[in-house]
């Protein structure tokens, strides 16, 4: 199980892994433990959160996201303890974070909106509107910068969410369905930016869509009822499927082989 | 601070529609109604602490608009679903809760300066008397607009409802409202008159409101502004504590402040109307010329009343001898409403907002009005006007020192051939008595008219048994 | 899928539903909760009992909380609706007005009797008209604000000598007043006819 390490490594850094969590569980609501007991090491790469509805990814983005507390285990956010009551300013600053259902202020610009994102998250004050130019213009939206939040598409408001979440810089980057609302053009563009992220940066994807996984990730994490079923390359999980089984491509066989167990006792529907 | 940011909110939160909408209203109110801040020597623009007060006193609905636009703002962060997004960030709830509570209290407060400042440009020409007694007025107004605007986003981040705006919009105007009206209020029954009466109570107090005032010696008393600041200080505190808090725990404790504020101004606050509307007394200070004293506040109209006011004296001298008034002074007394005037025999009372003397056009008729003043200054209980005997009286006294009846300023216009048919003949008859009995029945009438004690005009009629 | 179905076969379950998106039990129970809140410290050490703004306070509290349900959930999902709108919304203004003079004539019957019914109706029905026009004009969630500044202007202007200060306090007149009683009828005909044809703002 070999993360993808980058050549571009400058300084050594006192972690080994972005994230690392032992026996992680997370609650959602008053019962349900939706993170069950897991195991997950990621470096620097773009790593693949696959795995059916209700497995528990968005619940362990969250809890990355340091916006969930854990119930059990340990969660390790760049060598630093993320389980603890504290308000984790410092760990934060370096997170980036596009929730799965994406709010804005309607009112504000794109520009506006960022710059106040870059501020929430502590980017040195001089150094924001240089920040703002460069997120806006890595997602696309230059040319829209000064247009209210209210009047673009669903698949350019997606693209701020993605700004918002780059403007800092971070080391850890999660992104839950990033590309809802994309159009094919946009998602081709969108996984070259991702892999060119993924060069000194943890990117985690939750995503539905597997050639977004094919293309982009150099990782896949394959997640069901709160477990890890499988951590690899795409051409491993591949490997894993045969033609007997379900689907479309390689990549959709194989998930298809791992998931549709015999022993599985929920449906995947 | 990071002024950029403040600067977003300055122009995408609540903030300038706050602002615009309480400086417009404000405006349109005081321009479009015609109402009494536009009359006499209490008009807004007449003086400082007419000002203060008028402006002060259109917070009964400015207020409850602040509260409301607090509210929309509040809900800002649920509506737009962002509550995920924010708590993810790193940057402090406190610093998160500033910025659209700054944006809003400096455009609510440059609001308020904006309206005060449109009526001092009037009041600058209007008057010579400058002082700055009043600001604390405006100040602690200006307060309770920023604290009741945070107290809103406190409350609709609280409460992430729909239905938060107007409802809380709808209590503060109904707290105001009861304030001024029935709760805030203490009625009693005037023994002599039998008049039932409300002043003030201190419960009135925490309401942004004040009673309308009717003379241009009065203003607030410091411990008023004292127990007012303490109480908005703690409404904001908890406003801002509402917004900043994560726990329910948290927002149970945010609701101690405001209580803490409650009970301390009201410790602080008078409850005797008396102590809460005072004389200014730099402003009653009185300003002589010989025998004729106004007060500070109108310094600029003495030089107009002095020749009047001695011819006055002495046409009383003449008339009544030893037992005239020998100065003319502005009133300063401040009664409450419904009370008796008390008057005095050896000076003549007057204020600038007597009919009589307001009517009074060039020299003549102001000696008339001082006169009149001097002979009979009339009983209608303080802020009520009325027309009647008094005025039939005077109508008859001046005549008779005069040497003929003369039409007083101040009789509304179609009670002039009233008053000319009821005062000849008593006139007339006065005329016909020998001078002994003129003159005892002039001190009678005079007698009744200044304790307030029997009609001056039965006596002068001859009707009053002795 | 009920909402659609043929109007009069199902009409309860519609109209619980329709309620529901209008945020009718939220309204009810805060104008209820209001008008306690408000009739109830004020009932005995009011200014006398001729004194109008009591009851005028109470209904203005209960219009605005209804006038909350003038927005509707989402307008584009309400604008491809089968259903006819128009007299739907108009039936909504009404009913909402009548709810509230209901709930202000309750609570009279139940205490002191202080308004008479004229007034209620009266008061209640331009209120109304006001907010539907408010909502018509900006929206849901801001149509509050047009009763509100109507209600202050007449609590502060001045006594009712001239038309215009008697359509300016229409809300404290007494009742039979006939410059109170046209201006009432106005607000409530404009207001439930813009709101039923034009819909609230978006």
């Amino acid at each position: 199980m070999m993360p993808a390490m980058s050549a571009a490594d400058i300084a050594p850094t006192p972690y080994a892994w972005e994230i690392r969590a032992t026996g992680l569980k997370v609650r959602v609501g008053r019962k349900r433990m939706a993170v069950d007991g897991l195991d997950l090491s990621l470096g620097t790469g773009v790593h693949g959160l696959l795995g059916p509805n209700g497995a528990g990814k968005t619940t362990l983005i969250r809890a990355l996201a340091t916006v969930l507390r854990p119930a059990e285990g340990t969660l390790e956010l760049l060598g630093e303890s993320a389980g603890g009551t504290g308000e984790h300013r410092a760990l934060r600053r370096r997170i980036g974070y596009l929730p799965q259902e994406f709010g804005y202020y309607k009112r504000f610009t794109v520009r506006e909106f960022v710059e106040y994102m870059a501020w929430l998250k502590e980017v040195p004050k001089a150094d924001i509107p240089g920040a703002v130019q460069r997120a806006v213009e890595r997602v696309g939206l230059a040319d829209r910068a000064e247009e209210r939040m209210k009047a673009l598409s669903g698949g350019m408001v997606r693209r701020v969410g993605i700004a918002q979440a780059i403007v800092n810089d971070p080391s850890i980057l999660l992104l839950d369905e990033p590309t809802a609302g994309l159009d094919p053009a946009q998602r081709l563009r969108f996984r070259e930016l991702l892999q060119e992220l993924g060069a000194d940066t943890c990117v985690v994807v939750s995503t539905h869509l597997v050639e977004d996984v094919a293309a982009a990730c150099s990782d896949v994490v394959l997640f069901a009822e709160g477990r890890l079923v499988f951590q690899g390359t795409p051409d491993e999980l591949a490997a894993a499927g045969g033609p007997e089984h379900v689907g479309d491509s390689p990549l959709e066989r194989g998930y298809s082989a791992l998931l549709l167990n015999p022993e599985q006792t929920r449906g995947t529907w | 601070m990071n002024f950029r940011v403040l600067h977003i909110e300055l122009r995408r939160s609540v903030a300038p529609w706050a602002g615009g909408v309480v400086l417009a209203s404000a405006l349109a109110f005081l321009y479009l109604v015609n109402g009494s801040w536009w009359n006499g020597t209490t008009a807004w623009t007449a003086q400082w602490t007419s000002l203060a007060l008028w402006t002060r006193s259109l917070l009964f609905y400015l207020w409850p608009l602040a509260v409301g636009f607090g509210a929309l703002q509040g809900l800002r962060d649920h509506r737009s679903k962002m509550v995920e997004l924010l708590t993810s960030t790193p940057r402090p709830a406190r610093h998160r809760a500033a910025v659209p509570a700054g944006a809003t209290a400096i455009t609510l407060a440059s609001a308020y300066a904006f309206l005060v400042l449109v009526g001092g440009v009037q009041v600058l020409a209007n008057t010579r008397y400058t002082h700055l007694s009043w600001l604390p007025i405006s100040l602690v107004g200006a307060l309770f607009l920023v604290a009741g605007a945070v107290l809103g986003m406190g409350a609709g981040r609280a409460l992430p409802s729909v239905l938060t705006p107007p409802l809380l919009a709808m209590g503060a105007f109904a707290f105001t409202a009861l304030m001024h009206l029935s709760l805030g209020r203490t009625a009693t029954i005037d023994p002599a008159t039998g008049l039932t009466t409300t002043a003030p109570n201190r419960l009135s107090l925490l309401s942004p409101e004040v009673d309308e005032v009717h003379s241009t010696l009065v203003t607030l008393s410091a411990s008023v502004h004292i127990g007012q600041t303490i109480w908005v200080l703690g409404t904001a505190t908890t406003g801002f504590a509402l917004l900043v808090a994560a726990t329910r725990r948290a927002r149970l404790l945010a609701l101690a402040p405001v209580l803490a504020g409650a009970v301390l101004a009201l410790l602080v606050l008078p409850s005797d109307p008396r102590r809460m509307y005072v004389v200014d007394e730099a402003a009653a200070k009185p300003v002589c010329d010989g025998p004729v004293c106004v007060t500070t506040a109108h310094e600029d109209r003495l030089a107009d009343l002095a020749g009047p006011g001695r011819k006055a004296l002495r046409l009383l001298h003449g008339a009544l001898g030893d037992r005239a008034p020998v100065s003319v002074r502005e009133n300063t007394a401040v009664q409450p409403e419904g009370s008796t005037p008390r008057w005095s025999r050896t000076t003549v009372l007057f204020g600038f907002d007597d009919d009589i003397v307001a009517d009074a056009r060039g020299e003549e008729q102001l000696t008339w009005a001082l006169l009149a003043k001097g002979l009979v200054p009339g009983c209608a209980p303080v802020g009520w006007s009325g027309f009647g005997g008094d005025e039939y009286a005077q109508a008859v006294a001046v005549g008779w020192v005069l040497g003929e009846l003369k039409p007083l300023p101040g009789t509304p216009a179609g009670a002039s051939g009233e008053v000319d048919a009821k005062a000849r003949p008593v006139w007339k008859e006065l005329k016909a008595l020998p001078p002994a009995e003129q003159l005892a029945r002039i001190n009678a009438m005079r007698a009744a008219a200044l304790s307030c004690k029997g009609d001056p005009f039965d006596v002068l009629s001859g009707k009053a048994a002795r | 899928m009920s909402r659609v179905s043929v109007a009069g076969v199902v009409p309860v379950r519609w109209l619980a539903l329709y309620a529901r998106s209008r945020q009718v039990p939220v309204s009810l129970a805060s104008v209820v909760i209001c008008t306690v809140a408000v009739w109830a410290p004020a009932r005995d050490g009011g200014g006398g009992s001729g004194d109008p703004r009591l009851p005028v306070l109470v209904l203005a509290t209960g219009v605005l909380a209804v006038s909350i349900g003038f927005g509707g959930q989402d307008l584009a999902l309400d604008r491809t609706a089968a259903i006819r709108w128009v007299p739907r919304r108009a039936a909504h203004v009404l009913l909402a007005g009548t709810v509230v003079a209901a709930v202000l004539l309750a609570a009279q019957a139940m205490g002191s009797e202080r308004a008479t019914i004229e007034f209620v109706v009266r008061d209640s029905a331009g209120l109304t008209g006001l907010a539907a026009l408010g909502a018509a004009l900006a929206g849901g969630q801001y149509a509050w604000t047009l009763p509100f500044a109507w209600l202050s202007l007449a609590f502060s202007a001045p006594p009712a000598t001239s038309t215009a200060t008697r359509v300016a306090s229409w809300l404290l007149l007494p009742p039979g007043t006939s410059a109170g009683t046209w201006t009432a009828l106005f607000l409530l005909v404009t207001g439930t006819a813009a709101y039923a044809l034009a819909g609230p703002r978006r």
